[in-house]
């Protein structure tokens, strides 16, 4: 099979246009030694595979000097092979020729064949753009096929060019001595700005008319009170929406593990079979399955913003405060999506060039509350907290407020424990910011989507072989010994387990049985809720798991400890995963081991003041 | 004068992008240059950042491109004659 390179400087549409391209024909792995991402699909014709496709991160010049101009210029220059694709479809933005023209013509200049997909024609036509595609085309030496990825105009046309083309041989490329210097040299770079502005001169008919909407939109979002102001209550917005809109699907999955729960009880006669397959599967990954409406929704809101173009200006706010707590302001975006997970946080600091500020925000990560955490914290926000409006504001409930709460100590410590790393870490280069803010673009519903389901999927994955395995494994640590075939939870070994550790955690009000549900959380965190539901004999009442888990929390344990266990989630060391993206990432044992042991501390400690702080105030 | 110093929503013509030009290109002069901060380009700055006044937002060959000071210090402008 043939296999395409789609190439294209940053923000043009171009992932857009490769998912109206391959459908939900992909799949993301990484580029091979480095963990930048690679997303491959497949273009199908009446269900049969015609071509694969390669996206290639977006880059700005093949003078490469981040991780991902890197990626893409070794896979263009690849010397082995001529090269390590069959055909190359570069996509151009058709509403800004002007800076999407230098890649394409430093490639043409190389001798590359290229495809041009001239994107998002339709909305250049909207704001009156006239081009002379025919001139461009000659001026390019290059087939052209304006096309939208947003209605799909074009992708046909686009499809039968590769087909066109598929059998061409690809000319030898033979790269300039010294190639980087050739690169960057001021001549080199002046001539192609040069060409561009010529080119252009000639194919423009009728100019195209200024982005008013981006430029009006930014006089708000970057106004120093308003976009301040903006910023903050789009956070709270989000988490409110989380708590509010997630709850019917919640209800939804919840009761089907209830029928699910209620079949096998019935279908099964065996004692033991029924009590693993109910207690152990079903209510132990059913426990988990249930959060992931609001995991994915949050996945959802910062894919929006992100395609939206607001990330980069929430950077831009925030960089000059970041930059003094010791990060850059590129580090928001990381540090906002590991508020979904901490992995994804963990590999998106990858646009941070500067080592130093890397490792910084990649140890930090841990701190802000990843998605796993809202599990816990609901469970026990529910038994903590009464559901009334906070401030005399029916809209404005106490859970959701005390949940932001939760949220703001957690980003507020991982800026503290920056500014003491900033302090203390070895310092190595300067840091650039030096980032382009995109124009606005409404966010397609297709990328929205594809996005969500790869979330969840990973989620489902996760939740169906860790968790499971956790689940049967608490289960029989809970079930074990029997004794005259009766299990007797306090005498099982996880009873056992919890017993050794129970000295330790006496301090911050913990018993045995706290400490054995403690223990599996560090494979996820999120299995701790039916760690929970087993070590507290939950009763069977006529409301849902949640209330019912909750009332046994409250019922079995004081209210300081319950507090104490919100705070060490609050910094307790983050998941299994995480330690394994960490020390991948930053190819050490010593900076994953150092990220626990500080969390460690931190949780212990705090958890025990707010526990001392509880029993003294009440 | 350079970027940091210059006036905000005015029109600024680049007169050189790295003050010294004998030394080697580097990595983030390289960015520039290839971002469009090119002797002889109009560009405009059309936001600072509230709290510390930057980084800077600044227009340049169609693109968006936000600096912080040290950034903006490496390229030197003069206001556009209209």
């Amino acid at each position: 099979m043939k296999r395409i390179a789609l190439i294209g400087m940053p923000n043009v549409g171009k992932t857009a246009l490769f998912n109206k391209l391959t459908g939900s024909f992909q799949r993301v792995a990484n580029f091979p030694g480095v963990t930048v991402e690679k997303k491959m699909g497949w273009i199908t014709e009446k269900g049969e595979k015609l071509f694969e496709v390669i996206d290639l991160p977006g880059i700005y010049s093949l003078d490469a000097t981040t991780l991902d101009e890197k990626v893409t210029k070794d896979f263009l220059l690849q010397k082995e092979k001529k090269s390590s694709a069959d055909l190359f479809v570069f996509v151009l933005d058709a509403t800004n020729l002007d800076k999407s023209l230098f890649l394409c013509l430093q490639l043409k200049r190389l001798g590359y064949p290229l495809i041009i997909a001239l994107n998002l024609f339709d909305e250049a036509k909207k704001r009156k753009l006239e081009l002379d595609i025919e001139k461009l085309s000659g001026e390019l030496g290059a087939v052209i096929v304006p096309t939208s990825a947003a209605t799909g105009f074009g992708v046909k046309d686009l499809i039968q060019e590769m087909k066109n083309h598929a059998e061409d041989n690809l000319p030898e490329i033979t790269l300039p001595q010294n190639a980087q210097r050739y690169f960057r040299s001021p001549e080199y770079v002046n001539g192609i700005f040069k060409d561009i502005d010529r080119i252009l001169g000639k194919v423009t008919l009728e100019p195209l008319r200024a982005d008013n909407f981006s430029a009006a939109l930014d006089r708000w979002v970057l106004h120093p009170v308003w976009g301040i102001l903006i910023l903050l209550s789009l956070l709270i917005f989000i988490f409110q929406l989380l708590f509010t809109w997630a709850t019917p699907f919640a209800d939804l999955i919840e009761a089907f593990f209830g029928y699910l729960g209620e079949i096998a009880s019935t279908g099964i006669s065996h004692d033991l079979l029924r009590s693993l397959i109910v207690d152990g599967v079903i209510n132990g990954v059913g426990g988990v399955i249930v959060f992931l409406p609001q995991i994915v929704l949050l996945f959802l809101f910062i894919q929006f913003l992100e395609d939206f173009g607001y990330l980069g200006r929430a950077a831009f706010l925030m960089d000059s405060f970041m930059r003094r707590m010791g990060l850059p302001g590129k580090a928001v975006i990381p540090l906002l999506s590991s508020h979904a997970c901490a992995i994804p946080g963990i590999l998106s600091t990858r646009v941070i060039e500067n080592h130093r500020e890397r490792l910084i925000t990649m140890l930090v990560i841990p701190l802000t509350t990843c998605s796993a955490r809202l599990p816990v914290y609901a469970i026990l926000i529910a038994a903590l907290v009464p559901n009334v409006a906070a401030f005399g504001l029916p809209w404005l409930r106490l859970p959701g407020l005390v949940l932001f709460m939760l949220y703001m100590i957690g980003f507020v410590s991982a800026m503290v424990v920056s500014i003491i790393f900033k302090k203390t870490l070895p310092y190595s280069s300067p840091s650039m910011l030096l980032m382009e803010l995109p124009p606005y673009r409404l966010p397609k519903f297709r990328n929205l989507f594809l996005v969500m389901k790869n979330k969840a999927e990973i989620f489902l994955a996760k939740a169906g072989k860790i968790i499971l395995v956790v689940s049967i494994i608490i289960w029989v640590l809970m079930t074990f010994p029997q004794q005259d075939g009766k299990t007797d939870i306090n005498q099982s070994y996880a009873a056992s387990i919890g017993r050794v550790f129970e000295p330790v955690f006496r301090p911050l009000g913990w018993d045995w049985r706290m400490t054995s549900a403690l223990i599996p959380s560090i494979a996820a965190r999120e299995v701790v809720v039916s760690a929970l539901s087993m070590v507290v004999s939950v009763e069977e009442g006529e409301d849902g798991f949640e209330e019912n888990m909750s009332k046994a929390l409250v019922q079995q344990f004081s209210m300081g400890s319950l507090v104490a266990l919100i705070v060490w989630f609050v910094f307790a060391p983050q998941c299994v995963s995480t330690f394994a993206v960490l020390r991948r990432e930053t190819n050490s044992l010593k900076w994953p081991m150092f990220m626990v042991a500080y969390t460690l501390a931190m949780a212990y400690v705090f958890s025990w003041l707010t526990y001392v702080a509880f029993n003294a105030w009440f | 004068m350079l970027i940091s110093d210059a006036p905000i929503k005015t029109k600024l013509v680049v007169r050189s992008f790295h003050p010294d030009s004998q030394a080697e290109i580097s990595d983030l002069q390289s960015r520039l240059m290839h971002l469009g901060f090119f002797a002889g380009e109009t560009i405009r700055i059309t936001h600072r950042a509230p709290l510390f006044k930057e980084p800077f937002l600044v227009e340049v060959r169609g693109r968006l491109v936000a600096l912080t000071r040290s950034e903006a210090s490496l390229v030197e402008v003069e206001v556009k004659e209209s």
